[in-house]
């Protein structure tokens, strides 16, 4: 008789951060549970999944593949194209015109902290060093730029008015996705 | 270490600073709006000596008006961006005129001064093409004022012992941060002192600043002070080079 494992419930994390958790008790409720949650869009697809976990492990953790896979954009692309790299661990916009406003290429250098290094939020005098070594031509200061992007939602409002530390909303973080989607490509 | 000293034009404004920030710093309750007044009056002079000593114009009785010294500096520095200038107004308006001439009680939030004090920086270095924040706390370092912002640029209470760093870039980057140095003369005294074997040839340090100020930019030099100085990127580096090493304790 094949091995039969006891299964007792399922947990499946969403992409809106919400975890399901399902009664299963055999492995044929299970792929009926996942069948059951593509047909409704709340899972992606096999291929695209396939395509995320290969993306993932090829990246090896690299600055630069966890931006791509964050933004879905294609593993390569942010070089290729000539949007981002980490030089010697350091986020460096490659071609500053890519960008349509200094604003798209700040939210892009916090994705970059955020998603590339790992850093949930950046003091902002570390960051303005960053800022500044971008060669981006600005009329603004960047205290005015930050001061935008939070009266817009694109960062935290409390986070930067509490000890004036710069992280991204979700709202930004998309802003960030779309603006190197709009760059590289979405990844097909 | 190679001293940075102020064009002589700057030196009144960057005193004021070191002022305004001596004072932020302090525990005086009311430093905030202490400060704001000093800032003010940063701004104000370093137009006035912009367009005199920059634009070359001759101020006149009108020039004493803050709206008029305003119109003419906002004509002459066309690449800032109306916001900027309506920021340093709001500033002036609702909030010096007011603490200056009204309300002794009031003052404003640690964040709030920082935004205005980034602004009227940015205004400064625009003009003057410097990095005022940078001659300022090299004004505070040399008259031995310990700074107690978090300010990459000023770090260098918390900078690690070289022996710890294990790469030369790494040894390059806290010695520059350190230093300032003309050379790898300097540098190689700094190592010593240090209790650490690393040595550089002066061509080998050529080749590592030079390498490094190119693309990756983390150091420039400095034409006025004539010595080797950290870009944005290269502070950026350092605080991840700290962070890494506390990060491994």
């Amino acid at each position: 008789m094949p091995y039969e494992p006891k299964i007792r419930e399922a947990h499946i994390q969403l992409e809106s951060g919400v975890t399901l958790v399902a009664e299963v008790s055999t492995i044929q409720e299970v792929r009926d549970l996942i069948s059951y949650l593509r047909h409704n869009q709340m899972v992606k697809p096999d291929e695209e999944t396939k395509k995320h976990v290969n993306r993932g492990l090829q990246s090896e953790d690299r600055p630069e593949g966890l931006v791509e896979l964050k933004a879905d954009i294609s593993s390569g692309s942010l070089s290729s194209k000539k949007i981002l790299a980490f030089k010697d661990g350091v986020p460096q916009l490659l071609k500053t015109t890519h960008f349509g406003s200094v604003t798209d290429a700040v939210v892009v250098l916090l994705y970059a902290v955020e998603f590339g290094l790992r850093r949930s939020k950046i003091p902002y005098e570390e960051f303005k060093s960053l800022y500044e070594g971008q060669s981006l031509k600005s009329g603004s200061s960047l205290s005015l730029l930050v001061n935008n992007l939070k009266n817009d939602g694109y960062i935290d409002k409390k986070v930067y008015d509490a000890d004036r530390q710069l992280t991204l909303t979700a709202k930004g973080a998309t802003k960030g996705a779309d603006v190197l989607q709009a760059i590289a490509g979405k990844s097909a | 270490m190679a001293s940075q000293k102020p064009n002589p034009i700057l030196r009144g404004i960057v005193d004021t600073f070191v002022g305004a920030e001596l004072i932020r710093l302090s525990a005086i309750p009311h430093r905030n709006r202490l400060s704001v007044i000093l800032i003010d009056s940063a701004f104000e002079t370093a137009c006035r000596a912009y367009l005199q000593h920059v634009a070359q114009i001759t101020l006149s009785e009108a020039h004493r008006h803050r709206d008029t010294l305003i119109k003419t500096i906002r004509s002459k520095l066309d690449s800032i961006d109306e916001q900027v200038w309506k920021d340093i107004d709001y500033f002036y308006e609702d909030i010096r005129c007011d603490f200056y001439h009204q309300s002794a009680g009031k003052t404003i939030t640690d964040v709030t001064l920082l935004d205005y004090k980034d602004t009227v920086e940015f205004v400064i270095d625009t003009a003057f093409s410097v990095k005022i924040e940078d001659l300022v706390n090299a004004e505070m370092k040399n008259e031995g004022i310990a700074s107690l912002s978090i300010a990459p640029s000023q770090t260098e209470q918390t900078l690690p012992p070289v022996a710890v760093l294990h790469t030369r870039l790494d040894k390059m980057i806290l010695a520059v941060a350190t230093l300032r140095p003309t050379g790898a003369e300097a540098v190689n005294a700094f190592f010593k002192k240090e209790g650490d074997a690393f040595r550089l040839k002066p061509k080998e340090f050529v080749d590592i600043v030079g390498r490094h100020s190119a693309s990756k930019k983390f150091f420039y030099y400095d034409r006025a002070a004539k010595c080797w100085q950290l870009s944005g990127l290269g502070k950026f580096k350092l605080t991840q080079i700290i962070a890494e090493l506390s990060n491994a304790i």
